[in-house]
């Protein structure tokens, strides 16, 4: 008899427990954008994006072991979008890059590429507007916007070009 | 006993809110390759019934994951197969013949769309009533807004899905139906009017679509209502605007015009500086006075919850001429309500910037404010943002585009929340260095020109007492 009230009162509690801890995850604000392994020879990545107190997050993890980790405010620099780029055909284990895309102000962008293979990265700047990304076969192009020309409705251009 | 039942029936509830749409079940109208993990594809033929499942997961890549199911949407085999979305959603997808009003996650208005637009069934749920989620698609099965703009995978705006009331989604089924079956019983009983039976025969689009048979063409492009807010308008416009010399020009005269009937037509722009400033003023006194309304314009102890509570506006912080400063160099020029954004101009598909207005919000930033995980830090409580309530984000975000007063308080209500929060990194920040650090976040970084037109020039001089709006643009923009 005691066992069994014993096991009820243990069985309402542990629903209590799961229940408290998803209500308060719930206040709190958790939020995951994205979580995706990805693999390029014998190597598996992590890659995360998730919302974390007033903040964006963006994780890369190889065998437990953080290689990125860039956290932006989340209303004025939050997360866009992810995105890959990798050479095609025979080349395509040649190299795996990540393309991440944040907010930056109220219209602009940060352009964040990482190169999984070499683990570093290899681009990260803002614009005032969004970019303008070309995927090549041998890389990538990117355009981004800077401060207005004198008084008309054009923005200084950068261009730069990455290559696998 | 009563109590695990309960805790059941709340778990199950939770669960239901959290997986709001099942996967869905359809029927093919057109043959699909569907493809295994293996690689190996077979061809799905017509009228073939599958049933979509990890949707949500799914929304935004190439490729949807189906089940194979029988017409009682019982599973044939244990499979799951691969197939292209935009294949999927041209071969499940449906038309109605008149408008469909549709919702969002949470109920709220997102506008409707004329009749001839494909639509394609994701799942249902029951939150908040019963409703069928939706996706809208053009002719090539790639997803669209109720205005007709394509989804930009790049935007970081997630893949747009609506929800419809059961009801009347299923009612217009039926109507599809039922004028099906009036068309092949008049066809059988040679009513059809200048058509003979006997004999192949091309009935004008006009005659089809009467007769309920041919889909309706996409929506009409000179299907404008009175409606429209500034922003659909100058949308409207792009197709012959795009990517030509005199693009630029005549988008402002577009939104020059689409003045006429407010307050601010036929101003001058030193007459608009001053007014805008005016309306600056307006604004922040209606904020203060509904925040102190809440009770919960208090300074609490934890600097983060100061940072996510909307009502708390620091008498400190961000104050009208700031605000003036900001919209005369996001406007810098024509300090229009109207105004779209440099990207319309660019020969892209849609504009890759959705800013528009006096402070040049995109719809991704407005749906944060919205959605933040830790509390709404724009509700809607003024008599300025009034219209908005109800709206979605995304449509609220368009029809922002009518009210300058609306475009104003959002850019005071991130000012203040970037405000706070720089607090929260560091209380030793002077003043000056708080708001410095506000106005960075509004804009890109922090050696741009737009940080020295707006703090070191704008500014110090729309402080000094006698100065109006017009004084100081022109003595920074001309």
């Amino acid at each position: 008899m005691m066992g069994v009230i014993v096991t009820q009162m243990s069985m309402n509690r542990m629903i209590s427990i799961f229940l408290l801890a998803f209500l308060t995850s719930q206040t709190v604000g958790a939020k995951s954008y994205f979580s995706e392994k990805k693999s390029l020879g014998a190597k598996t990545y992590l890659i995360k994006a998730y919302y974390e107190k007033n903040h964006d997050l963006l994780t890369i993890e190889r065998k437990g072991e953080t290689l990125l980790k860039e956290s932006f405010p989340y209303l004025s620099q939050g997360f866009k979008t992810i995105q890959f780029h990798s050479p095609k055909g025979k080349d395509k284990d040649k190299a795996l890059w990540l393309m991440a895309f944040f907010r930056k102000g109220v219209h602009g962008e940060r352009v964040l590429v990482y190169d999984l293979k070499e683990e570093k990265i290899l681009f990260n700047e803002t614009s005032s507007w969004p970019s303008e990304i070309e995927k090549l076969d041998s890389g990538l192009k990117i355009k981004t916007f800077g401060d207005r020309i004198d008084q008309s409705d054009r923005y200084q251009e950068s261009e730069k070009t990455l290559s696998f | 006993m009563m109590i695990k039942s309960f805790l059941v029936l709340l778990f199950t509830l939770i669960l239901s809110q959290l997986n709001a749409a099942e996967g869905a079940f359809n029927q093919i109208q057109k043959a699909l390759s569907i493809q295994l993990d293996d690689g190996t594809s077979t061809t799905l033929d017509r009228d073939s019934f599958i049933r979509q499942i990890n949707v949500r997961d799914n929304l935004g890549k190439w490729y949807a994951e189906v089940r194979l199911v029988d017409d009682e949407n019982r599973v044939i085999n244990d499979k799951v197969y691969k197939v292209s979305r935009k294949y999927l959603n041209m071969s499940v997808g449906v038309m109605f013949f008149d408008s469909l009003s549709l919702y969002d996650h949470y109920g709220n208005d997102e506008g409707s769309i004329p009749g001839g637009v494909n639509l394609v069934r994701l799942g249902e749920g029951d939150f908040p009533w019963p409703h069928y989620l939706l996706s809208v698609t053009d002719d090539d099965g790639h997803p669209i807004y109720p205005d007709g703009t394509p989804w930009d995978a790049k935007s970081g705006d997630p893949y747009p899905t609506f929800k419809v009331h059961k009801k009347t989604f299923e009612a217009k089924l039926l109507d599809n139906k039922v004028r099906e079956l009036i068309f092949i019983s008049e066809q059988e009983k040679g009513i059809v009017d200048g058509v003979d039976c006997n004999q192949e025969t091309t009935l004008s689009d006009q005659e089809a679509m009467e007769l309920g048979r041919v889909k309706p063409k996409p929506r009409p492009k000179d299907l404008k209502t009175n409606q429209q807010s500034p922003y659909e308008v100058v949308m409207d416009s792009r197709g012959a605007l795009q990517g030509t010399n005199s693009c630029t020009s005549k988008r402002r005269a577009i939104e020059e015009r689409l003045l006429s009937g407010s307050d601010w037509e036929g101003l001058s722009l030193h007459e608009k500086a001053d007014k805008v400033y005016d309306l600056a003023k307006e604004v922040r006194e209606e904020i203060v006075k509904v925040s102190d309304q809440s009770g919960k314009n208090q300074r609490g102890s934890s600097r983060f919850a100061n940072s996510v509570n909307p009502h708390y506006f620091p008498d400190s912080g961000i104050k009208p001429e700031l605000v003036a400063c900001i919209v005369f160099q996001e406007t810098e020029g024509h300090l229009n309500f109207t105004s779209h954004n440099v990207t319309y101009c660019h020969n892209t598909r849609t504009p890759s910037s959705t800013a528009h207005g006096l402070t040049q919000f995109t719809r991704t930033t407005f749906r944060m404010m919205k959605n933040h995980p830790d509390g709404d830090q724009a509700p809607y409580l003024t008599k300025f943002t009034e219209p908005l309530k109800g709206l979605s984000a995304t449509k609220a975000h368009k029809e922002m585009s009518r009210y300058p007063g609306a475009q104003i308080e959002l850019a005071y209500r991130l000012l203040n929340h970037e405000y706070k929060r720089a607090y929260v990194i560091n209380p030793n920040k002077s003043r000056t260095e708080l708001i410095r650090d506000a106005v960075e976040a509004y804009d890109k970084d922090n050696q741009s020109e737009y940080l020295r037109n707006v703090m070191d020039k704008c500014l110090p001089c729309m402080k000094k007492s006698g100065n109006d709006g017009s004084d100081c643009y022109s003595d920074v923009y001309e």
